[in-house]
């Protein structure tokens, strides 16, 4: 799969052929330099980006061919994205963020949900609060909950410790591995962090736009 | 889109708008302003609409009236009519009233019977009935004057005045007459007589300018279409007489009133699309504060029109609030300015709530609101989750989807027709928007060019011009919102400065330098030479000029009735009431003939006229079309054989129609006459006319145009604060506008400062960006008022235009001062933060 995307520059090969194959349920650690393509790779996977040329097939279908809400719709029902700068919706609360993707897809009592998620993560105490009340491990956790919450079959992560601090990180970690590992999620993680890589099924090295080989 | 979906939208909006309604001031502001303007113009036309239809009859004076010239109606009509109803005669003429002390002044006269008033109540003081009022006591005549008569004339009720050859006591002064009405100007105050008391007078001569009435309160159960179906039943040939109704009442108020009604709506829609250019920066504004919010909500699976919907709700709540104060504002302001009316111009109004005017202001809010938030809304919502990762920007600027600029451009649409529904001349109407959209357009090139230039131009050595110059052009330049914003807003203020200014010029400068110092009415036939000899001894009097002048109706133009003729705006009045009409052997001095030819000398074939040429036009009438009039109940058939180019402005004596010699000749026609002198010559003038013949009316020039300067001062103060609003529309645009760029220049003050620059440097640097913004701006809003007021003097107030150099330049000095100002305030904080917490946030 090739990825070329033109900016004021000219085309900038992003992705130069990678092919690359993830089992379900399988714990995935993407690693390598800055400007080498994990993060393109990742947004490819989630159908926000669309490949120039070759395809991407998740669960079944290819992405390169759905539209944009019909990546949507793939996304809110069986795709989960964690991200390191956490995106919480500011002016809602810490449930009805949970609750937000539930709600996009229609699902009956999408607030009860959200509290069984936060509980899951540890904050039934804080259901209520903004993310501008909550210390940074918190609005991750309520990431984690709002991502883990529709109950994907993929969940993707773009250094999800990347804005924490080493103890919180590692919280974080563990969370994000019991969580998958609970409900056979299959995880693509992007880290810098080598130990972080190390906790995954399989490594996998990017280098300017490639894939290196398994790694670690 | 189903109810769950709607839903949805509805749950995300009220937890946007959890946080109460900071950062949506401007776009409440904006749509209130706008609403508030529209809706204070439709509110004001209903309570006068109202007030005048409640009082029609009152001030009708009857169900119905029956009109006529020189005679009163006949006494078989007068018969008829009597049988339907309880009729009142009145007889109306003007004429000069004098007090001993040889004060004089022209005073409209109304001879009334005791039937009077049939609706209504005349207030006296001291309170009296009008028929003892005006009863003959001790060989006196009773009299009713206005205060502002007693006033000219030195006189107190109990005293005497004179009038023609009759005397009368005045015994009580005339606080409120029911069937006035309000006219704009008089050429005298009212005095009320009795029909005895006016025929005691002299007056009433052959030729004498005397307008009757035969006013009927009809029985209860006829309706006045019944009255007047039998007066069309038994006097099918009748034309010299005009039958009204109630529904006709006020025919002048309502012209007038309609007038400056159209000016208030295109004011009122002025402020609107400034508001919705200031709301749609507002809510540009805080969808991009909202980007990465809705990108999260995207990549958590919404779909775009989930987004779309969950937004729109939110902003179609705030419009709905922005609108409700607005309506009431504008409730508020139309009230305040009816009950202004009422006292200063005596128009009847009826305040209150009126749902036609608030519906329709709330549905400019919403509509305004949509048209403008739709488009920004809709590319925001295309915005990438993309952005949400680490080092990645977004590809470019997103794009309004196709269906979002069909919503934007079909609720412009139904603004349009919404605005063409109300108001009072669609056409002007169309103009507007054709001029909103040319100048639109002009600002958009002038955006572009300037853009260009400011790239094309070599690079200034200064650093901190450099970076003016450079803020210009770069991406995210605010340039478009700034010309957009201040370009209409100032465009429209140039228009209003300079109509008010061509307005008084035509007042001020035109009419007094030609006009002659006095008009003379209802010189009897015989007594010309008389008239002649006596102004022309006067010192000072340089010119007489006279025409033969009787009263007559305009019955049909091309042989079609003139009730059924559809004229221009601007010539219906020819077809409106009795007319001045004249004749002449050969072309009066200074006539300029348009086309066709003047009759041969002593010309003595088949009636002809010539006519003023705009009025011809208006009535569709060429050389060698008819015009057939009804003078004393004659009708005569007259061909048009020439047109004429009539300067009306000139207050030289003028007639509309003036029939070849022969036509008018047995009729009992009275001359009409100006006279000019020199200044200091009036007084004079005047002691010698109204000695040698006191019967004569004398209308003094410079007290009537005071008059009507005095009401046209009256209405440009009303018009001027309806332009302080647009005003106060296009300054909060403007400060939207500098505001959606403010974040960046913020940042890079502080960055400057980083890197060693003061903050004078700072200081100048966005001062010459602003200035370079408000100058090129204000340069094409100029030349956009221009044009715009060109257009609205010539083609809507028909008078003359000049550029007032002066005056436009000012306000293009104005606009770039403000652009300044609100740049600068809206930095000042940047220039003394601290670097640390915006650098940390980054």
């Amino acid at each position: 799969m090739h990825l070329t995307l033109t900016g004021g520059s000219g085309p900038v090969n992003i992705l130069r052929g990678v092919n690359l194959e993830v089992r379900a349920g399988e714990t995935l650690a993407v690693v390598g330099p800055s400007g080498s393509g994990k993060t393109t790779l990742l947004m490819v996977l989630a159908g926000l980006e669309r490949p120039s040329s070759g395809s991407v097939n998740v669960s079944g279908r290819n992405l390169a061919l759905m539209g944009e809400d019909a990546l949507a719709r793939f996304r809110r029902s069986g795709v989960g994205i964690v991200f390191q700068a956490f995106h919480l919706v500011p002016t809602m609360t810490a449930q009805e963020n949970v609750a937000l993707p539930l709600e996009f897809a229609g699902r009956p009592r999408a607030f009860e949900t959200a509290g069984r998620w936060l509980a899951a993560v540890g904050l039934d105490s804080r259901l209520d609060h903004y993310p501008a009340q909550l210390s940074g491990g918190e609005q991750q956790r309520v990431a984690l909950a709002r991502a883990f919450a529709p109950e994907p079959f993929l969940l993707l992560a773009d250094e999800p410790t990347g804005n924490l601090d080493a103890d919180t990180g590692r919280i974080i970690m563990d969370l994000l591995f019991s969580l998958s590992a609970d409900r056979g999620t299959t995880l693509v993680l992007v880290t810098h962090d080598q130990g972080l890589a190390a906790r995954a099924g399989r490594t996998v090295r990017m280098c300017d736009g490639r894939l290196d080989g398994e790694a670690g | 889109m189903n109810a769950a979906g709607i839903l949805l939208a509805i749950r995300l909006a009220r937890r946007e708008l959890r946080g109460g309604l900071r950062g949506f001031g401007v776009f409440l502001a904006c749509l209130a302003l706008g609403v508030g303007a529209v809706s204070c113009v439709g509110t004001l036309n209903a309570s006068l609409e109202a007030g005048l239809r409640r009082d029609a009859r009152t001030l009708l004076g009857g169900d119905l009236e029956v009109r006529q010239s020189h005679l009163p109606p006949r006494a078989e009509a007068l018969e008829l009519l009597a049988d339907l109803g309880r009729v009142s005669l009145q007889a109306r003429i003007r004429g000069m009233a004098h007090a001993g002390d040889g004060h004089s002044a022209v005073v409209e006269i109304k001879a009334v019977d005791a039937a009077y008033p049939l609706y209504g109540r005349v207030i006296l003081e001291p309170d009296l009935p009008p028929a003892e009022a005006l009863a003959e006591r001790d060989g006196l005549f009773g009299a009713v004057a206005e205060p502002r008569l007693l006033e000219r004339l030195g006189l107190r009720p109990g005293q005497e005045l004179r009038l023609g050859h009759g005397r009368f006591r005045v015994t009580a002064m005339l606080r409120t007459e029911p069937d006035r009405g309000a006219t704009l100007f008089n050429l005298g105050p009212r005095l009320l007589l009795s029909q005895a008391g006016l025929e005691s007078t002299g007056l009433l001569q052959p030729g004498s300018v005397v307008s009757y009435s035969a006013l009927v309160r009809l029985h209860p159960g006829v309706a006045s279409e019944q009255a007047r179906a039998a007066l069309t039943r038994e006097f099918p040939d009748e034309t010299g007489w005009r039958v009204l109704d109630h529904g006709q009442a006020a025919g002048g108020i309502r012209r007038s009133l309609d007038n400056i009604s159209l000016y208030l709506t295109l004011v009122g829609l002025a402020s609107l699309l400034l508001g919705g250019i200031g709301a749609a920066g507002a809510v540009r504004g805080f969808l991009a504060s909202r980007a990465d919010a809705l990108a999260a909500m995207k990549a958590v699976g919404a779909e775009r029109g989930q987004i779309l919907a969950a937004y729109l709700t939110q902003i179609l709540v705030l419009a709905a609030v922005g609108s409700a104060l607005g309506l009431l504002a504008g409730v508020l302001g139309a009230n305040a300015a009816a009950a202004l009316l009422s006292q200063v111009l005596g128009v009847p109004s009826a305040p209150g709530l009126y749902p036609g005017p608030l519906l329709s202001g709330l549905a400019y809010g919403l509509l305004t609101a949509l048209a403008f938030s739709v488009w920004p809304l809709s590319a925001v919502a295309a915005v990438s989750p993309v952005r949400l990762f680490r080092g990645y920007a977004d590809p470019g600027t997103p794009r309004p989807s196709a269906c979002a600029l069909a919503v934007s451009g079909l609720c412009a649409l139904a603004l349009l027709t919404l605005t063409l529904v109300n108001a009072p001349a669609p056409g002007v109407v169309l103009g507007f928007a054709a001029g909103v959209v040319l100048s639109s357009l002009a600002l958009f090139l002038l955006a572009r060019g300037a853009k260009a230039l400011a790239k094309s131009l070599p690079s200034p050595r200064d650093p901190r011009l450099r970076l003016a110059l450079g803020n210009i052009h770069r991406p995210g330049s605010g340039l478009t919102a700034v010309v957009f914003s201040l370009g209409l807003g100032l465009a429209v203020l140039c228009t209003v400065v300079l109509a008010d200014l061509n307005l008084r010029d035509t007042l001020d400068r035109r009419m007094p330098a030609s006009a002659p110092a006095y008009f003379f009415l209802d010189i009897p036939k015989n007594a010309l030479k008389l008239f002649q000899d006596t102004v022309l001894t006067v010192p000072g009097v340089t010119r007489e000029e006279h025409a033969p002048t009787i009263r007559g109706r305009v019955v049909r133009v091309n042989g079609v009735l003139s009730e059924k003729v559809r004229p221009d705006p601007d010539a219906a009045w020819i077809l409106r009431g009795d007319r001045g009409l004249t004749m002449a052997d050969r072309p009066p001095e200074g006539t300029s003939l348009a086309a066709g030819e003047w009759w041969p000398e002593h010309y003595q074939g088949p009636p002809l006229v010539s006519f003023g040429e705009q009025e011809a036009k208006g009535l569709g009438l060429q050389i060698g079309g008819t015009i057939t009039v009804n003078v004393l109940g004659r009708e005569i058939t007259a061909r048009v054989a020439s047109l004429r180019r009539i300067e009306w402005t000139s207050l030289a004596l003028n007639h509309a129609m003036v029939f070849s010699p022969g036509v008018l000749d047995a009729a009992p026609y009275s001359y009409l006459a100006t006279v000019y002198s020199t200044p200091g010559a009036e007084e004079e003038v005047f002691r010698a006319v109204s000695t040698a013949m006191p019967d004569v009316t004398a209308v003094y020039v410079r007290d009537v145009l005071d008059d009507v300067r005095r009401t046209a001062g009256r209405i440009a103060l009303a018009a001027r604060a309806a332009t302080a609003v647009a005003l106060l529309a296009g300054l909060l645009v403007l400060s939207q506008a500098l505001r959606a760029n403010l974040q960046a220049r913020r940042r890079e003050a502080v960055v400057f400062k980083v890197l060693g620059a003061t903050r004078g440097d700072v200081l100048l640097s966005l001062a010459a960006e602003f200035c370079l913004l408000g100058l090129s701006t204000a340069l094409a809003a100029s030349l956009i008022g221009a044009l715009a007021s060109r257009a609205f003097t010539t083609r809507l107030l028909l008078g003359g235009w000049s550029l007032h150099p002066w005056a436009l330049a000012a306000c293009a000095l104005a606009g770039t001062a403000a652009t300044l100002a609100l740049g600068l305030l809206g930095v000042r904080r940047a220039l003394g933060q601290k670097a640390w917490p915006v650098l940390r946030n980054e």
